[in-house]
Formats: C-alpha cells, structure tokens, sequence
C-alpha cells in the first residue's frame, strides 16, 4: 500500500491543474459547510441555552395536542387554516402527573406555567391602526405584544433564577401586578409615544378580546440580551388565566359533570332561529315588551354559566421540569410519556426544542434548507470533479495499460485511483476546515451583532457567532470522502476497462 | 524445451459487420534462450501474434502455451471475445441493424489468470517505452516488483528476495543497461535510447523468462538502435539470466542477428527459420 500512496502523490503533483481545481472545490465546499453548519450550532445552541435557563427548563409536559396542531409553550400551531387563535388546553389529570414526576428518577425541579400572548396600552381603547403607520417603521420585534407567563408561586422563579431586575420587584399573590421585559418598555415607547415604568398601569389585551387593568411593579433585562425569544411580561397566574381563558368551562368542557345539560347542543340553527313566527308577534305584544322582569329572566337561571366563565384557580397549561442531568432529557420523556400512556392520561412529556418549537423549528427548517442547498451544490461539484477524472483517466490510458501490462491487477489500478481520491480529498477538506477556522475565528472576534429584528427571531439570536464542533468537521469530512469516492467510481470503472492493447494502440 | 507454443492460433477482427482474419492458424514453439522474431511486412499480423503471446490480446481460438501453462485451457475463447457487459453499436454481433451487447473486457477469472502470467513470465518491450511518467529510473525498473499478488502464477523468483537483494538486483540491472548515473531521473529527462534502455531493465527485474519486443528500435536512431540491441544480446547470452527474446519487427539488421525467424505474411507462417544468428546490429 505505501508504493500505492507513493505513486498516488506523485500523480497529483505531476497533474497539478487538475489537482488544484478538485482541490479548490472540495476546500471552499468543506469551507462552507462547516461555517454553514457551526453558525446553525451556534445559534441551535444558544436557543437551547436562553430555552432551558429561562421558559422550558429541560422538558416540558403538557396535554396531548389535537390532530394537525401543535403545541410550545409560546402557543398552538395549527396547520388548519381557520383563522381561530386556539388556546393552550389546561393539564387534565394534574395531580397523577405531578404524582408520576415525583415517582421519576433525575428530576432536580418542577413549576407549572401558564403562557398566553397579550399587548399592553395605557389608553382605555387601544388603536390598532397605529401598527400599520408606515412613519414609524414598527418592526415585529418592537411592539409591545408580549408573551405573558405565570409560574406556580415561588417554584418557578427558583426554576429560573437568572432573570435580572434592573427595576422594581416581583409581583405579589393574587395581585394584577406585572413585570416587563426593557424591549416591551422599548416597543412601547416605540409604538404609543408614551413611557412606561414602574408603578403605571396599563391595560392588557388578548386577541381572544379579554381586556384586563394591570400595575407594572418592575422592569427585567432577558436573561440573555441576544435572545431570539420574544419579549416577555411576568404575572401572577389569576390574571393570566384569564388571557389563557383557562376557565371552569374550558377545564370541564373535557369531562363535563352529569348535572350539565347538554341537550341543547345537540340542536341545529334551525331549531333556535328557523321559525319565522319566533319573534313575529313580539313588537305587539305589549306583556312582553312592558315586563323588565320577564325580560331579565329571558336566559334563565346564569348561575352555572357565570360560574363556569370564571378562571379555574387550579389550571395550569404545563409542568416544566429542571434535570439533574439536563443531557438525560431524552430517556426521560421516554419514561414519562411510556408512564403516561401506560396510565391513559391526556399527558405529553417534550425536550426543550419540541417545547420551544416555534423557535428551534426555524432554526430546523433554515438548517435543513441550508444543508439542501450544500447537497445540490455537493453534487454539482461532484459531477465536475467526474468530469476532470475521467478526462485525467482518457490522458493516463498508456500508463495504466502499461502497468496492466507489466502486471498489475485491476485492484491495483482501482487502488491507485481511490488512493489519489482520497488523498486529495482529506487534504483539501482539511485546507478547508483550517480555512473555516481562520474566517470564523475572525468573525467570532468581531462579536458582530444582528440588528434586523425578524432577523434576529430567525437566527435565533442577535450575535453571529460559529460553534464548530467535533461532529461537523468528521461529518464533513465523511460526506467529502464519500463523495468522492462515488464521485470517482465512474472514472475508476472507465479506467478497468482499459486493457493493455488499448494502450498501446493509444501511443 | 519450448517457453512459447502456439497452436493453430487464429485471430478475428471486426470490420463494419465483415470480420477481418488477422491470424490464420499460426502455429510455432520458441526454445528457451532463443533470440527470436516474428518478422513480416507492415499488415503481415506479426504484432497481432507478439500481442497474443505477450497475452495482452486474446486469440479468437487456437492454445498459447507459455512455460507449462496452456493458458486459454477450459476457456471458451468466442464467448470470452464477444461475451456481453455493456451496450455497443459496433462489435461482430451486430446483425440487422439492432445494437448488440458485446465485451469489452474479459472475464475476471481469466483477467487475473493472464495479468500473473505476464508478470511472472513475460517482461515488455514497447517502441514506445511506455515508461511510469512520475517515477524515477530505478522506482520504473523496481515497479514490477511491487505488484506481488496473491496468484501462484504471479510469483517471481525475485519475490523471494530480501529487501537488500532487491535492492542490489535492480542496481545491477540499471548498471548493466548502462544507467547507474541516471538512476535518480525521470523518464522525461532521459533520451529515446536511454528509455528504452530503462524499458529493458524493467522487463528483466522480475526474471520473466521471456522478453518481448515491438518494434524495439523503431523510435531509435541506428546508434541507439545498435546499442539496445547489443545489450539484448549480451543479456541474452548471459549464462545467469539466459533470457529468452521474441521481437516483433520488419528491420532486417533485428532478423539476422536472431537464431529463430518466423517469417509471417497475410496472418500465416510461410516460413519457421533455426539459423546461427549474428552478434552484431548492422548499422
């Protein structure tokens, strides 16, 4: 083999155009793919960091979603294009979840959290049509539409200690005090030309039309100040059960009690409004209209209905868990959700990245469309690389005649052949890795920083920064040698079929 | 006792949709030690028949023995020509215009069977030199030496040599072709005689017992071509080696200092000739 490796090195450097183009391919495309690649690390990890330290913990359980959604902790994502913004379900089946994570071996921490999305004003009615004021080049990323979480007293602000108010306190038990991100203090300022601090109130609205009065009693910086994560506002869970519509109604709507008519929902439009005499002869009918009582009592007894919109006190739209080895996350939502399935519960257990789907998935898709692109461009270069082997094949029929003359086996040529792919190949990639290395080096020293708001949602992150790891260099380098080795298996074939005399006839 | 046999050797080529006989029924032994030629004018088939016994062409049928090997023994030698692996428009297959498969290399069996005995048994000369280009004057004359394989016919006595002996071996060789002081340059640094003088050296690293020659002196001037071809001789000669060399040729001066012409026209032997061959290259 080492006369092979002999030969096969001096072959590249007496073909050294060709070497040098095969070469360059391979060095820029194992350039781009490893910088490609630790920028996507770079940001995955980032997201995993901000997620774990400060909204999912290390998992996350919630209800089962419906067929054809999702759901994070940010929402529910649905592919049914309805139009509707669907809540978050409540946990059914609390306690024996809570019960079975204390049953499971490596959990360090447990909170519950409610998670609604709510934009904050402080006039009485709050003017949309200000967001499509071109003048003020309102970026996504500055209005102040905030997530709006709440955490079980005390456990949740352990479960994520690294919040840092720059302002004020923490809202206190059972009030509607509220504490905000410094970018909802921004976007609002941004949006309404009015200031915000502490000890203002303001009003709170949800898409779903729920209008709740609230006092900002801090302001907080992100834990992490190029997090992606969309800007936050801290409550106390009453009042975010009301945006979250976590209401007596929602939770029995699962598992209604026997002493609930339902009767009445089995009857269609028709049945309510189809008969034309319904209201005909109301106007004339004087002992209607002249009775106030009547009229109060025309819905009948509200009591259950009254009682069923108010917030369930014990609603809670996910447990989010701390591990004692966040590395274990994956066994254990195996174990909790195998647990949860064993028991039939309305339960599932998810990692942070399927618990902050919304942001790793993008994250996921940009990966994903960036490795697409690399792997049609991987295969453009292989092709041109065929194409140079199999005319350095055409050129070096005599000598491979001349040595399937003299005696060497087909495996000889074949060895020969590879070897030089292969040789050039790990070569160039690691030109090409060095190279990727000095180009991100210089990046990560300029601690250059996105500004572009959607941008920075999409990259999770604002700063551009390269992780490259272990497992991308030898990926690389694998996908590198593969390809070339495919890459070259049709010159090499064209190369067997030279026979001796075809050689020599050449010359 | 014959190093070379050929029986009733015959050898087609396809023409369009005719087939051409090269050979016709060749027949003929070459002695060990012998200075040798196959000797015809230009078109005779006298390269044809050197290809086949150098066995870097296959006969259409007929039996080549080389040393004790019949070497086409249990081959059939149509379907080993014209036996499919790819899709080609021409071939003598093809009939009423429909595209037939034909072979365009050999059985593998039969492939590693001869590509051993060629190493083993036959060293090459071509007019043409056909040296490695990137190897230097001793790596080309060690090249065959690498090519150790597991094939029995593929052994050499040389194989069994310590590193050191090799190395003293090829030494030797280069020395004796009269190239000790070039043996650190490439091919393309050296003149025709001096590459051909390499081609020679390579030829016998391996002992073959028998070295072919196309043409030898064809790309040669005559004082070139004289040297080359006393050097043959005088290896020829040589007790230690008593290499056997068989040439392909049409250059009188080659023929008459050979002890065995086969004088060939029209791909048949007109005339086998045993004479006392001269020392000496005519210029």
């Amino acid at each position: 083999m080492k006369h092979i490796i002999k030969l096969a090195l001096r072959n590249l450097k007496e073909h050294k155009s060709k070497t040098l183009i095969i070469a360059l391919f391979i060095l820029f495309g194992v350039a781009i793919v490893v910088m490609g690649n630790s920028f996507l690390e770079s940001v995955n990890r980032g997201l995993e960091k901000d997620f774990r330290a400060n909204v999912t913990g290390d998992l996350a359980i919630s209800v089962i979603p419906e067929k054809g959604t999702t759901i994070d902790v940010f929402g529910v994502n649905s592919t049914n294009i309805t139009g509707e913004v669907p809540q978050i379900p409540a946990l059914t089946d609390l306690e024996r979840i809570e019960e079975i994570i204390a049953e499971t071996d490596g959990i360090k921490q447990k909170s519950k959290l409610i998670s609604a999305q709510v934009i904050l004003s402080k006039d009485a009615e709050i003017d949309f049509a200000v967001l499509q004021d071109d003048d003020k080049d309102i970026g996504i990323m500055d209005l102040p539409i905030s997530m709006l979480f709440a955490g079980e007293d005390g456990s949740f602000w352990k479960l994520f200690p690294d919040l840092k108010m720059i302002e004020g306190r923490y809202p206190e038990v059972g009030s509607n005090e509220i504490i905000v991100d410094t970018r909802v203090v921004e976007g609002f300022v941004k949006t309404w030309d009015k200031t915000l601090e502490v000890g203002d109130d303001v009003l709170m609205a949800s898409m779903g039309g729920v209008i709740r009065e609230a006092k900002v009693v801090g302001i907080f910086k992100p834990a992490n100040e190029y997090s992606a994560m969309f800007q936050s506002v801290y409550c106390e869970p009453g009042l975010a059960r009301s945006f979250a519509e976590l209401t007596y109604a929602n939770s029995f709507s699962q598992d209604l009690p026997d002493t609930v008519d339902l009767s009445i929902s089995e009857l269609s439009e028709d049945d309510f409004f189809g008969d034309d005499d319904l209201f005909g002869d109301i106007a004339d009918d004087d002992s209607i209209l002249g009775s106030t009582a009547d009229f109060d009592s025309i819905l009948g007894d509200t009591t259950l209905r009254n009682q069923l919109n108010q917030t369930d006190d014990g609603a809670w739209q996910f447990v989010l868990a701390k591990l004692n080895n966040p590395h274990a996350d994956k066994k254990i939502v195996a174990e909790l959700n195998k647990r949860f399935k064993e028991e039939g519960l309305n339960a599932q257990a998810m990692d942070w990245k399927k618990a902050a789907y919304s942001y790793s998935g993008t994250v996921e898709g940009i990966g994903f469309i960036f490795n697409l692109l690399i792997i049609i461009l991987a295969i453009v270069v292989f092709i041109i690389i065929m194409n140079t082997m199999v005319v350095s094949v055409i050129e070096r029929t005599s000598e491979i005649g001349t040595m399937r003359a003299i005696g060497a086996e087909k495996k000889f040529v074949k060895k020969l052949f590879y070897s030089e792919a292969v040789i050039l190949t790990s070569l160039s990639a690691l030109a090409g890795i060095v190279f990727a290395f000095i180009c991100m080096i210089i990046f990560n020293s300029f601690n250059i920083a996105i500004t572009n708001s959607i941008a920075k949602m999409i990259l999770g992150g604002g700063l551009l920064h390269f992780s490259p790891t272990p497992k991308i260099i030898i990926t690389t380098i694998l996908v590198a040698l593969i390809g070339s080795i495919i890459s070259n298996r049709y010159p090499v074939k064209s190369a067997l079929r030279i026979t001796p005399i075809k050689a020599l006839s050449k010359e | 006792m014959a190093v070379v046999s050929l029986k009733d050797v015959h050898k087609f080529y396809p023409l369009g949709k005719e087939r051409i006989e090269a050979v016709r029924g060749v027949s003929f032994d070459i002695e060990k030690g012998e200075f040798a030629a196959v000797s015809g004018p230009s078109g005779s088939g006298k390269s044809t028949i050197l290809n086949m016994i150098g066995l870097i062409d296959l006969p259409s049928s007929g039996s080549i023995v080389i040393g004790d090997t019949d070497v086409y023994d249990g081959v059939d030698l149509a379907d080993a020509e014209t036996v499919n692996t790819r899709w080609s428009s021409a071939g003598p297959d093809k009939k009423d215009g429909k595209r037939k498969k034909v072979r365009i290399a050999i059985p593998a069996k039969l492939d590693r069977r001869i590509t051993a005995l060629r190493r083993s048994h036959l060293g090459f000369i071509f007019q043409t030199f056909n040296l490695i280009p990137v190897l230097n004057v001793y790596e080309n004359v060690e090249f065959p030496l690498l090519l150790e394989s597991k094939d029995k016919n593929s052994k050499s006595p040389v194989d069994d040599f310590s590193k050191a002996e090799k190395e003293e071996w090829i030494n030797y060789l280069i020395e004796k072709v009269g190239l000790t002081d070039w043996k650190n340059h490439k091919a393309n640094e050296l003149s025709g005689g001096q590459r051909q003088r390499v081609a020679i050296a390579r030829a016998l690293v391996t002992k073959a017992p028998v070295i072919l020659a196309d043409e030898p002196t064809a790309n040669l001037d005559s004082k070139n071509s004289e040297q080359i071809l006393s050097l043959m001789k005088s290896l020829n000669k040589d007790p230690d080696l008593q290499t056997t060399f068989i040439f392909s040729t049409h250059d009188s001066r080659i023929v008459d200092m050979c002890d065995h012409v086969v004088h060939i026209l029209d791909g048949q032997v007109i005339n086998d000739e045993h004479k006392a061959g001269s020392d000496v290259y005519k210029i």
